[in-house]
């Protein structure tokens, strides 16, 4: 997902003056002259001069037409439906797990994004599930009884 | 002589060198797989540590660290993909090696020059790092500040690349390093209301984010077509050792001073030691023309370089609390967790543990020679591990990590919005160890810098009023302006010239 450098430098303009504007609400120590607000907002001028600098460079290289850098060939997949939808759902599945972690607890939910993932990446499904499966149990195991890090264990409670 | 003994009593146990064994296998494995980065194998070893005393946790972060940083040679002469980004500079080099049908001498010398340079970087290290101590003692927050701002300066204008990209990447890092109650006025910032904010953004999801699950989101999007298994058989490793070592021994010693060196500067790591040190071996060489056609004497020179580079990144890691490269970042920030406070005193209060680091840098560059021997005989199935299997498996290590930090689903959201982040950032070639030395520094700075405008109310010349300040001010300055002013130098001087 190569952009352009001046819409970036956009962006980081944005979020400087956003972040500078948010500081000026935070309170001084009291009796003292620099307070909460002085290290975010050099942050954030910093920030926006390096957006600026972009946006000038970005709009220089669009006008010198330059031919793509070596480098630049991985702007490629843009163009292809399946990637984005790959990126989609891989986000997807990482959100849901999120949600529904609670719900199904960690073994059916972890299956479910590792499943779903290896399918996503063409494995052959039966071999995508097992890989699923297994994983979850795997670092279930060494994260409930080695570790001892409490699980969502949801639906599967009383096992 | 009492600490030493204890650190020897700390070390070895049966759990603690269990473990390290343990994470040494990992390291192998990550480092010999493309694309899996030493910083990310430490990433997702992280969450595992948290649940280890102190010494494990550490003994665990430097023996893997170290067997990815070699690991990364073997992928790179095998396949000609360099396994990490400390390999890439000799990896055409030694994959012309293989070419030739001297793969065993170009990954014999990696693994022999490898455990060589990180033992000279760890006695650089022992050496060193309690002398500079007691320097450090007497530093206040003038010196520190600086200290920081040094270190963040050398991240971007040493990298490779576009410093404004690697500015970008910096103060991205310091902006999230404000948010929450954690500043000099204990104000919340940035929290959006939101209670999880509050405590600052969680080092650890957003290192598992911007490191691990961009890479994820990456082969997501790129898909597994890459490398094809090698073809080349490996014959026996130890061949020409001696005469390597007797032939090389400068270009040796060259790469293992330039690696400390540039390890223990704040901030530059591993992978510009390597590129730094590939760059002086041709440019030194008598046989420069040799440079690129399969010639040990680079790969010598760098691969020592690399490993030597990671044992200097120590020093001012445990002495300063500033991380050497992004590896010692994460490591900063684990020894906070254990209440370890990386920083001079620790060599006072500590020096058990002290000496438990350096005698377990010791051990894991021994072990390397075994342990990679291993490794590169095995290499043939490690990057027979099909692609679209593992990332779905280390993507489900992301999360468990991320939500082990603090047993709660926030980790695992902040994990996701940062590596969508990473994700974003390397895609537009915006480096990502600036940021996460933002990220660790910026506390640093932003306390150093308040506390040094309130003692010195208001005055800028403050930080420059102490000799060491004084030093490290116009030293970063100095970086910072004489670039520009070679540049303006050089165009007045060719503008006579081209009137």
């Amino acid at each position: 997902m190569r952009v352009n450098d001046a819409i970036i430098g956009a962006a980081l303009v944005g979020l400087g003056a956003a972040t500078t504007y948010a500081a000026r609400a935070f309170p001084a120590i009291p009796g003292q002259q620099y307070g909460a607000s002085v290290f975010p907002t050099v942050v954030a001028v910093f920030l926006a001069g390096c957006g600026l600098k972009l946006v000038f460079d970005g709009v220089r290289r669009r006008r010198v037409a330059e031919p793509p850098q070596p480098g630049e060939t991985r702007g490629d997949w843009c163009r292809s439906g399946r990637a984005w939808f790959n990126l989609a759902a891989c986000l997807a599945l990482v959100a849901g797990y999120v949600l529904f972690a609670p719900v199904l607890g960690f073994l059916l939910a972890m299956a479910a994004v590792v499943t779903g993932c290896c399918l996503l990446l063409d494995a052959k499904p039966w071999v995508a599930l097992v890989v699923g499966v297994a994983t979850a149990v795997v670092i279930h195991q060494a994260f409930t009884l080695l570790l001892r890090v409490p699980l969502p264990r949801g639906v599967l409670l009383p096992f | 002589m009492q600490a030493i003994e204890a650190a020897f009593g700390l070390v070895f146990q049966g759990h603690v060198l269990l473990v390290i064994g343990l994470a040494a296998a990992f390291g192998l494995f990550v480092g010999a797989i493309p694309g899996l980065t030493a910083t990310m194998a430490i990433a997702l070893l992280v969450p595992v540590t948290f649940f280890m005393d102190p010494i494990t946790a550490v003994g665990a972060m430097i023996s893997c660290s170290a067997m990815a940083i070699f690991a990364g040679d073997i992928p790179g002469t095998l396949l000609r993909i360099p396994g990490t980004p400390a390999s890439a500079a000799y990896t055409s080099e030694a994959y012309a090696m293989t070419r030739k049908g001297e793969g065993e001498i170009a990954l014999g010398a990696n693994l022999f020059f490898s455990a060589l340079g990180g033992l000279f970087g760890t006695a650089v290290l022992i050496i060193g790092a309690p002398m500079l101590a007691e320097v450090a003692l007497k530093f206040s927050s003038f010196e520190y500040f600086w200290l920081a701002l040094l270190g963040l300066t050398c991240a971007v204008f040493i990298g490779s690349g576009s410093a404004t990209k690697g500015l970008v990447s910096l103060f991205l890092g310091l902006l999230i390093a404000t948010v929450g109650l954690n500043n000099p006025a204990g104000v919340p910032r940035f929290t959006f209301g939101s209670v999880d904010l509050m405590g600052g953004v969680d080092f650890i999801p957003a290192m598992i984010g911007l490191f691990a699950v961009s890479e994820v989101l990456r082969v997501m999007v790129h898909g597994t077509a890459g490398w094809s298994a090698p073809q080349a058989a490996v014959g026996n490793l130890f061949t020409g050792w001696g005469r390597m070592f007797v032939k090389y021994w400068p270009q040796q010693l060259r790469g293992n001073v330039m690696g400390t060196a540039i390890g223990a500067l704040p901030g530059a790591g591993a992978d510009i030691a390597a590129w730094v040190s590939y760059a002086t071996s041709r440019k030194f060489s008598k046989t420069p023309e040799k440079f690129g056609t399969g010639h040990v004497e680079g790969i010598i020179e760098s691969t020592s370089a690399n490993n030597a580079a990671l044992a200097g990144a120590w020093v001012p890691a445990l002495v300063f609390g500033i991380p050497g490269d992004s590896i010692t970042a994460v490591v900063i920030g684990v020894l906070y967790i254990k209440g370890l406070n990386p920083g001079p005193t620790i060599f006072i209060n500590n020096p058990q543990m002290i000496y438990a680091v350096f005698i377990i840098f010791i051990l894991a560059n021994v072990a390397m020679i075994p342990l990679g021997w291993a490794a590169i005989k095995a290499a043939k199935q490690i990057l027979r591990v099909p692609r679209n299997l593992l990332m779905p498996a280390i993507l489900a290590f992301c999360i468990v990590g991320a939500f082990a930090t603090n047993n709660a689903a926030y980790g695992v959201v902040l994990m996701l919005g940062f590596g969508v982040l990473g994700f974003i950032m390397e895609e537009n070639d915006i480096p990502i160890a600036p940021c996460i030395l933002g990220i660790v520094l910026g506390p640093m700075l932003e306390e150093n810098f308040v506390t040094s405008m309130i003692k010195s109310e208001g005055s800028f010349l403050a930080f420059f009023e102490r000799p060491i300040a004084a030093a490290c001010g116009i030293a970063t300055l100095a970086i910072w302006f004489a670039p520009p002013l070679i540049r303006l130098v050089r165009r007045a001087r060719s503008a006579p010239a081209a009137a």
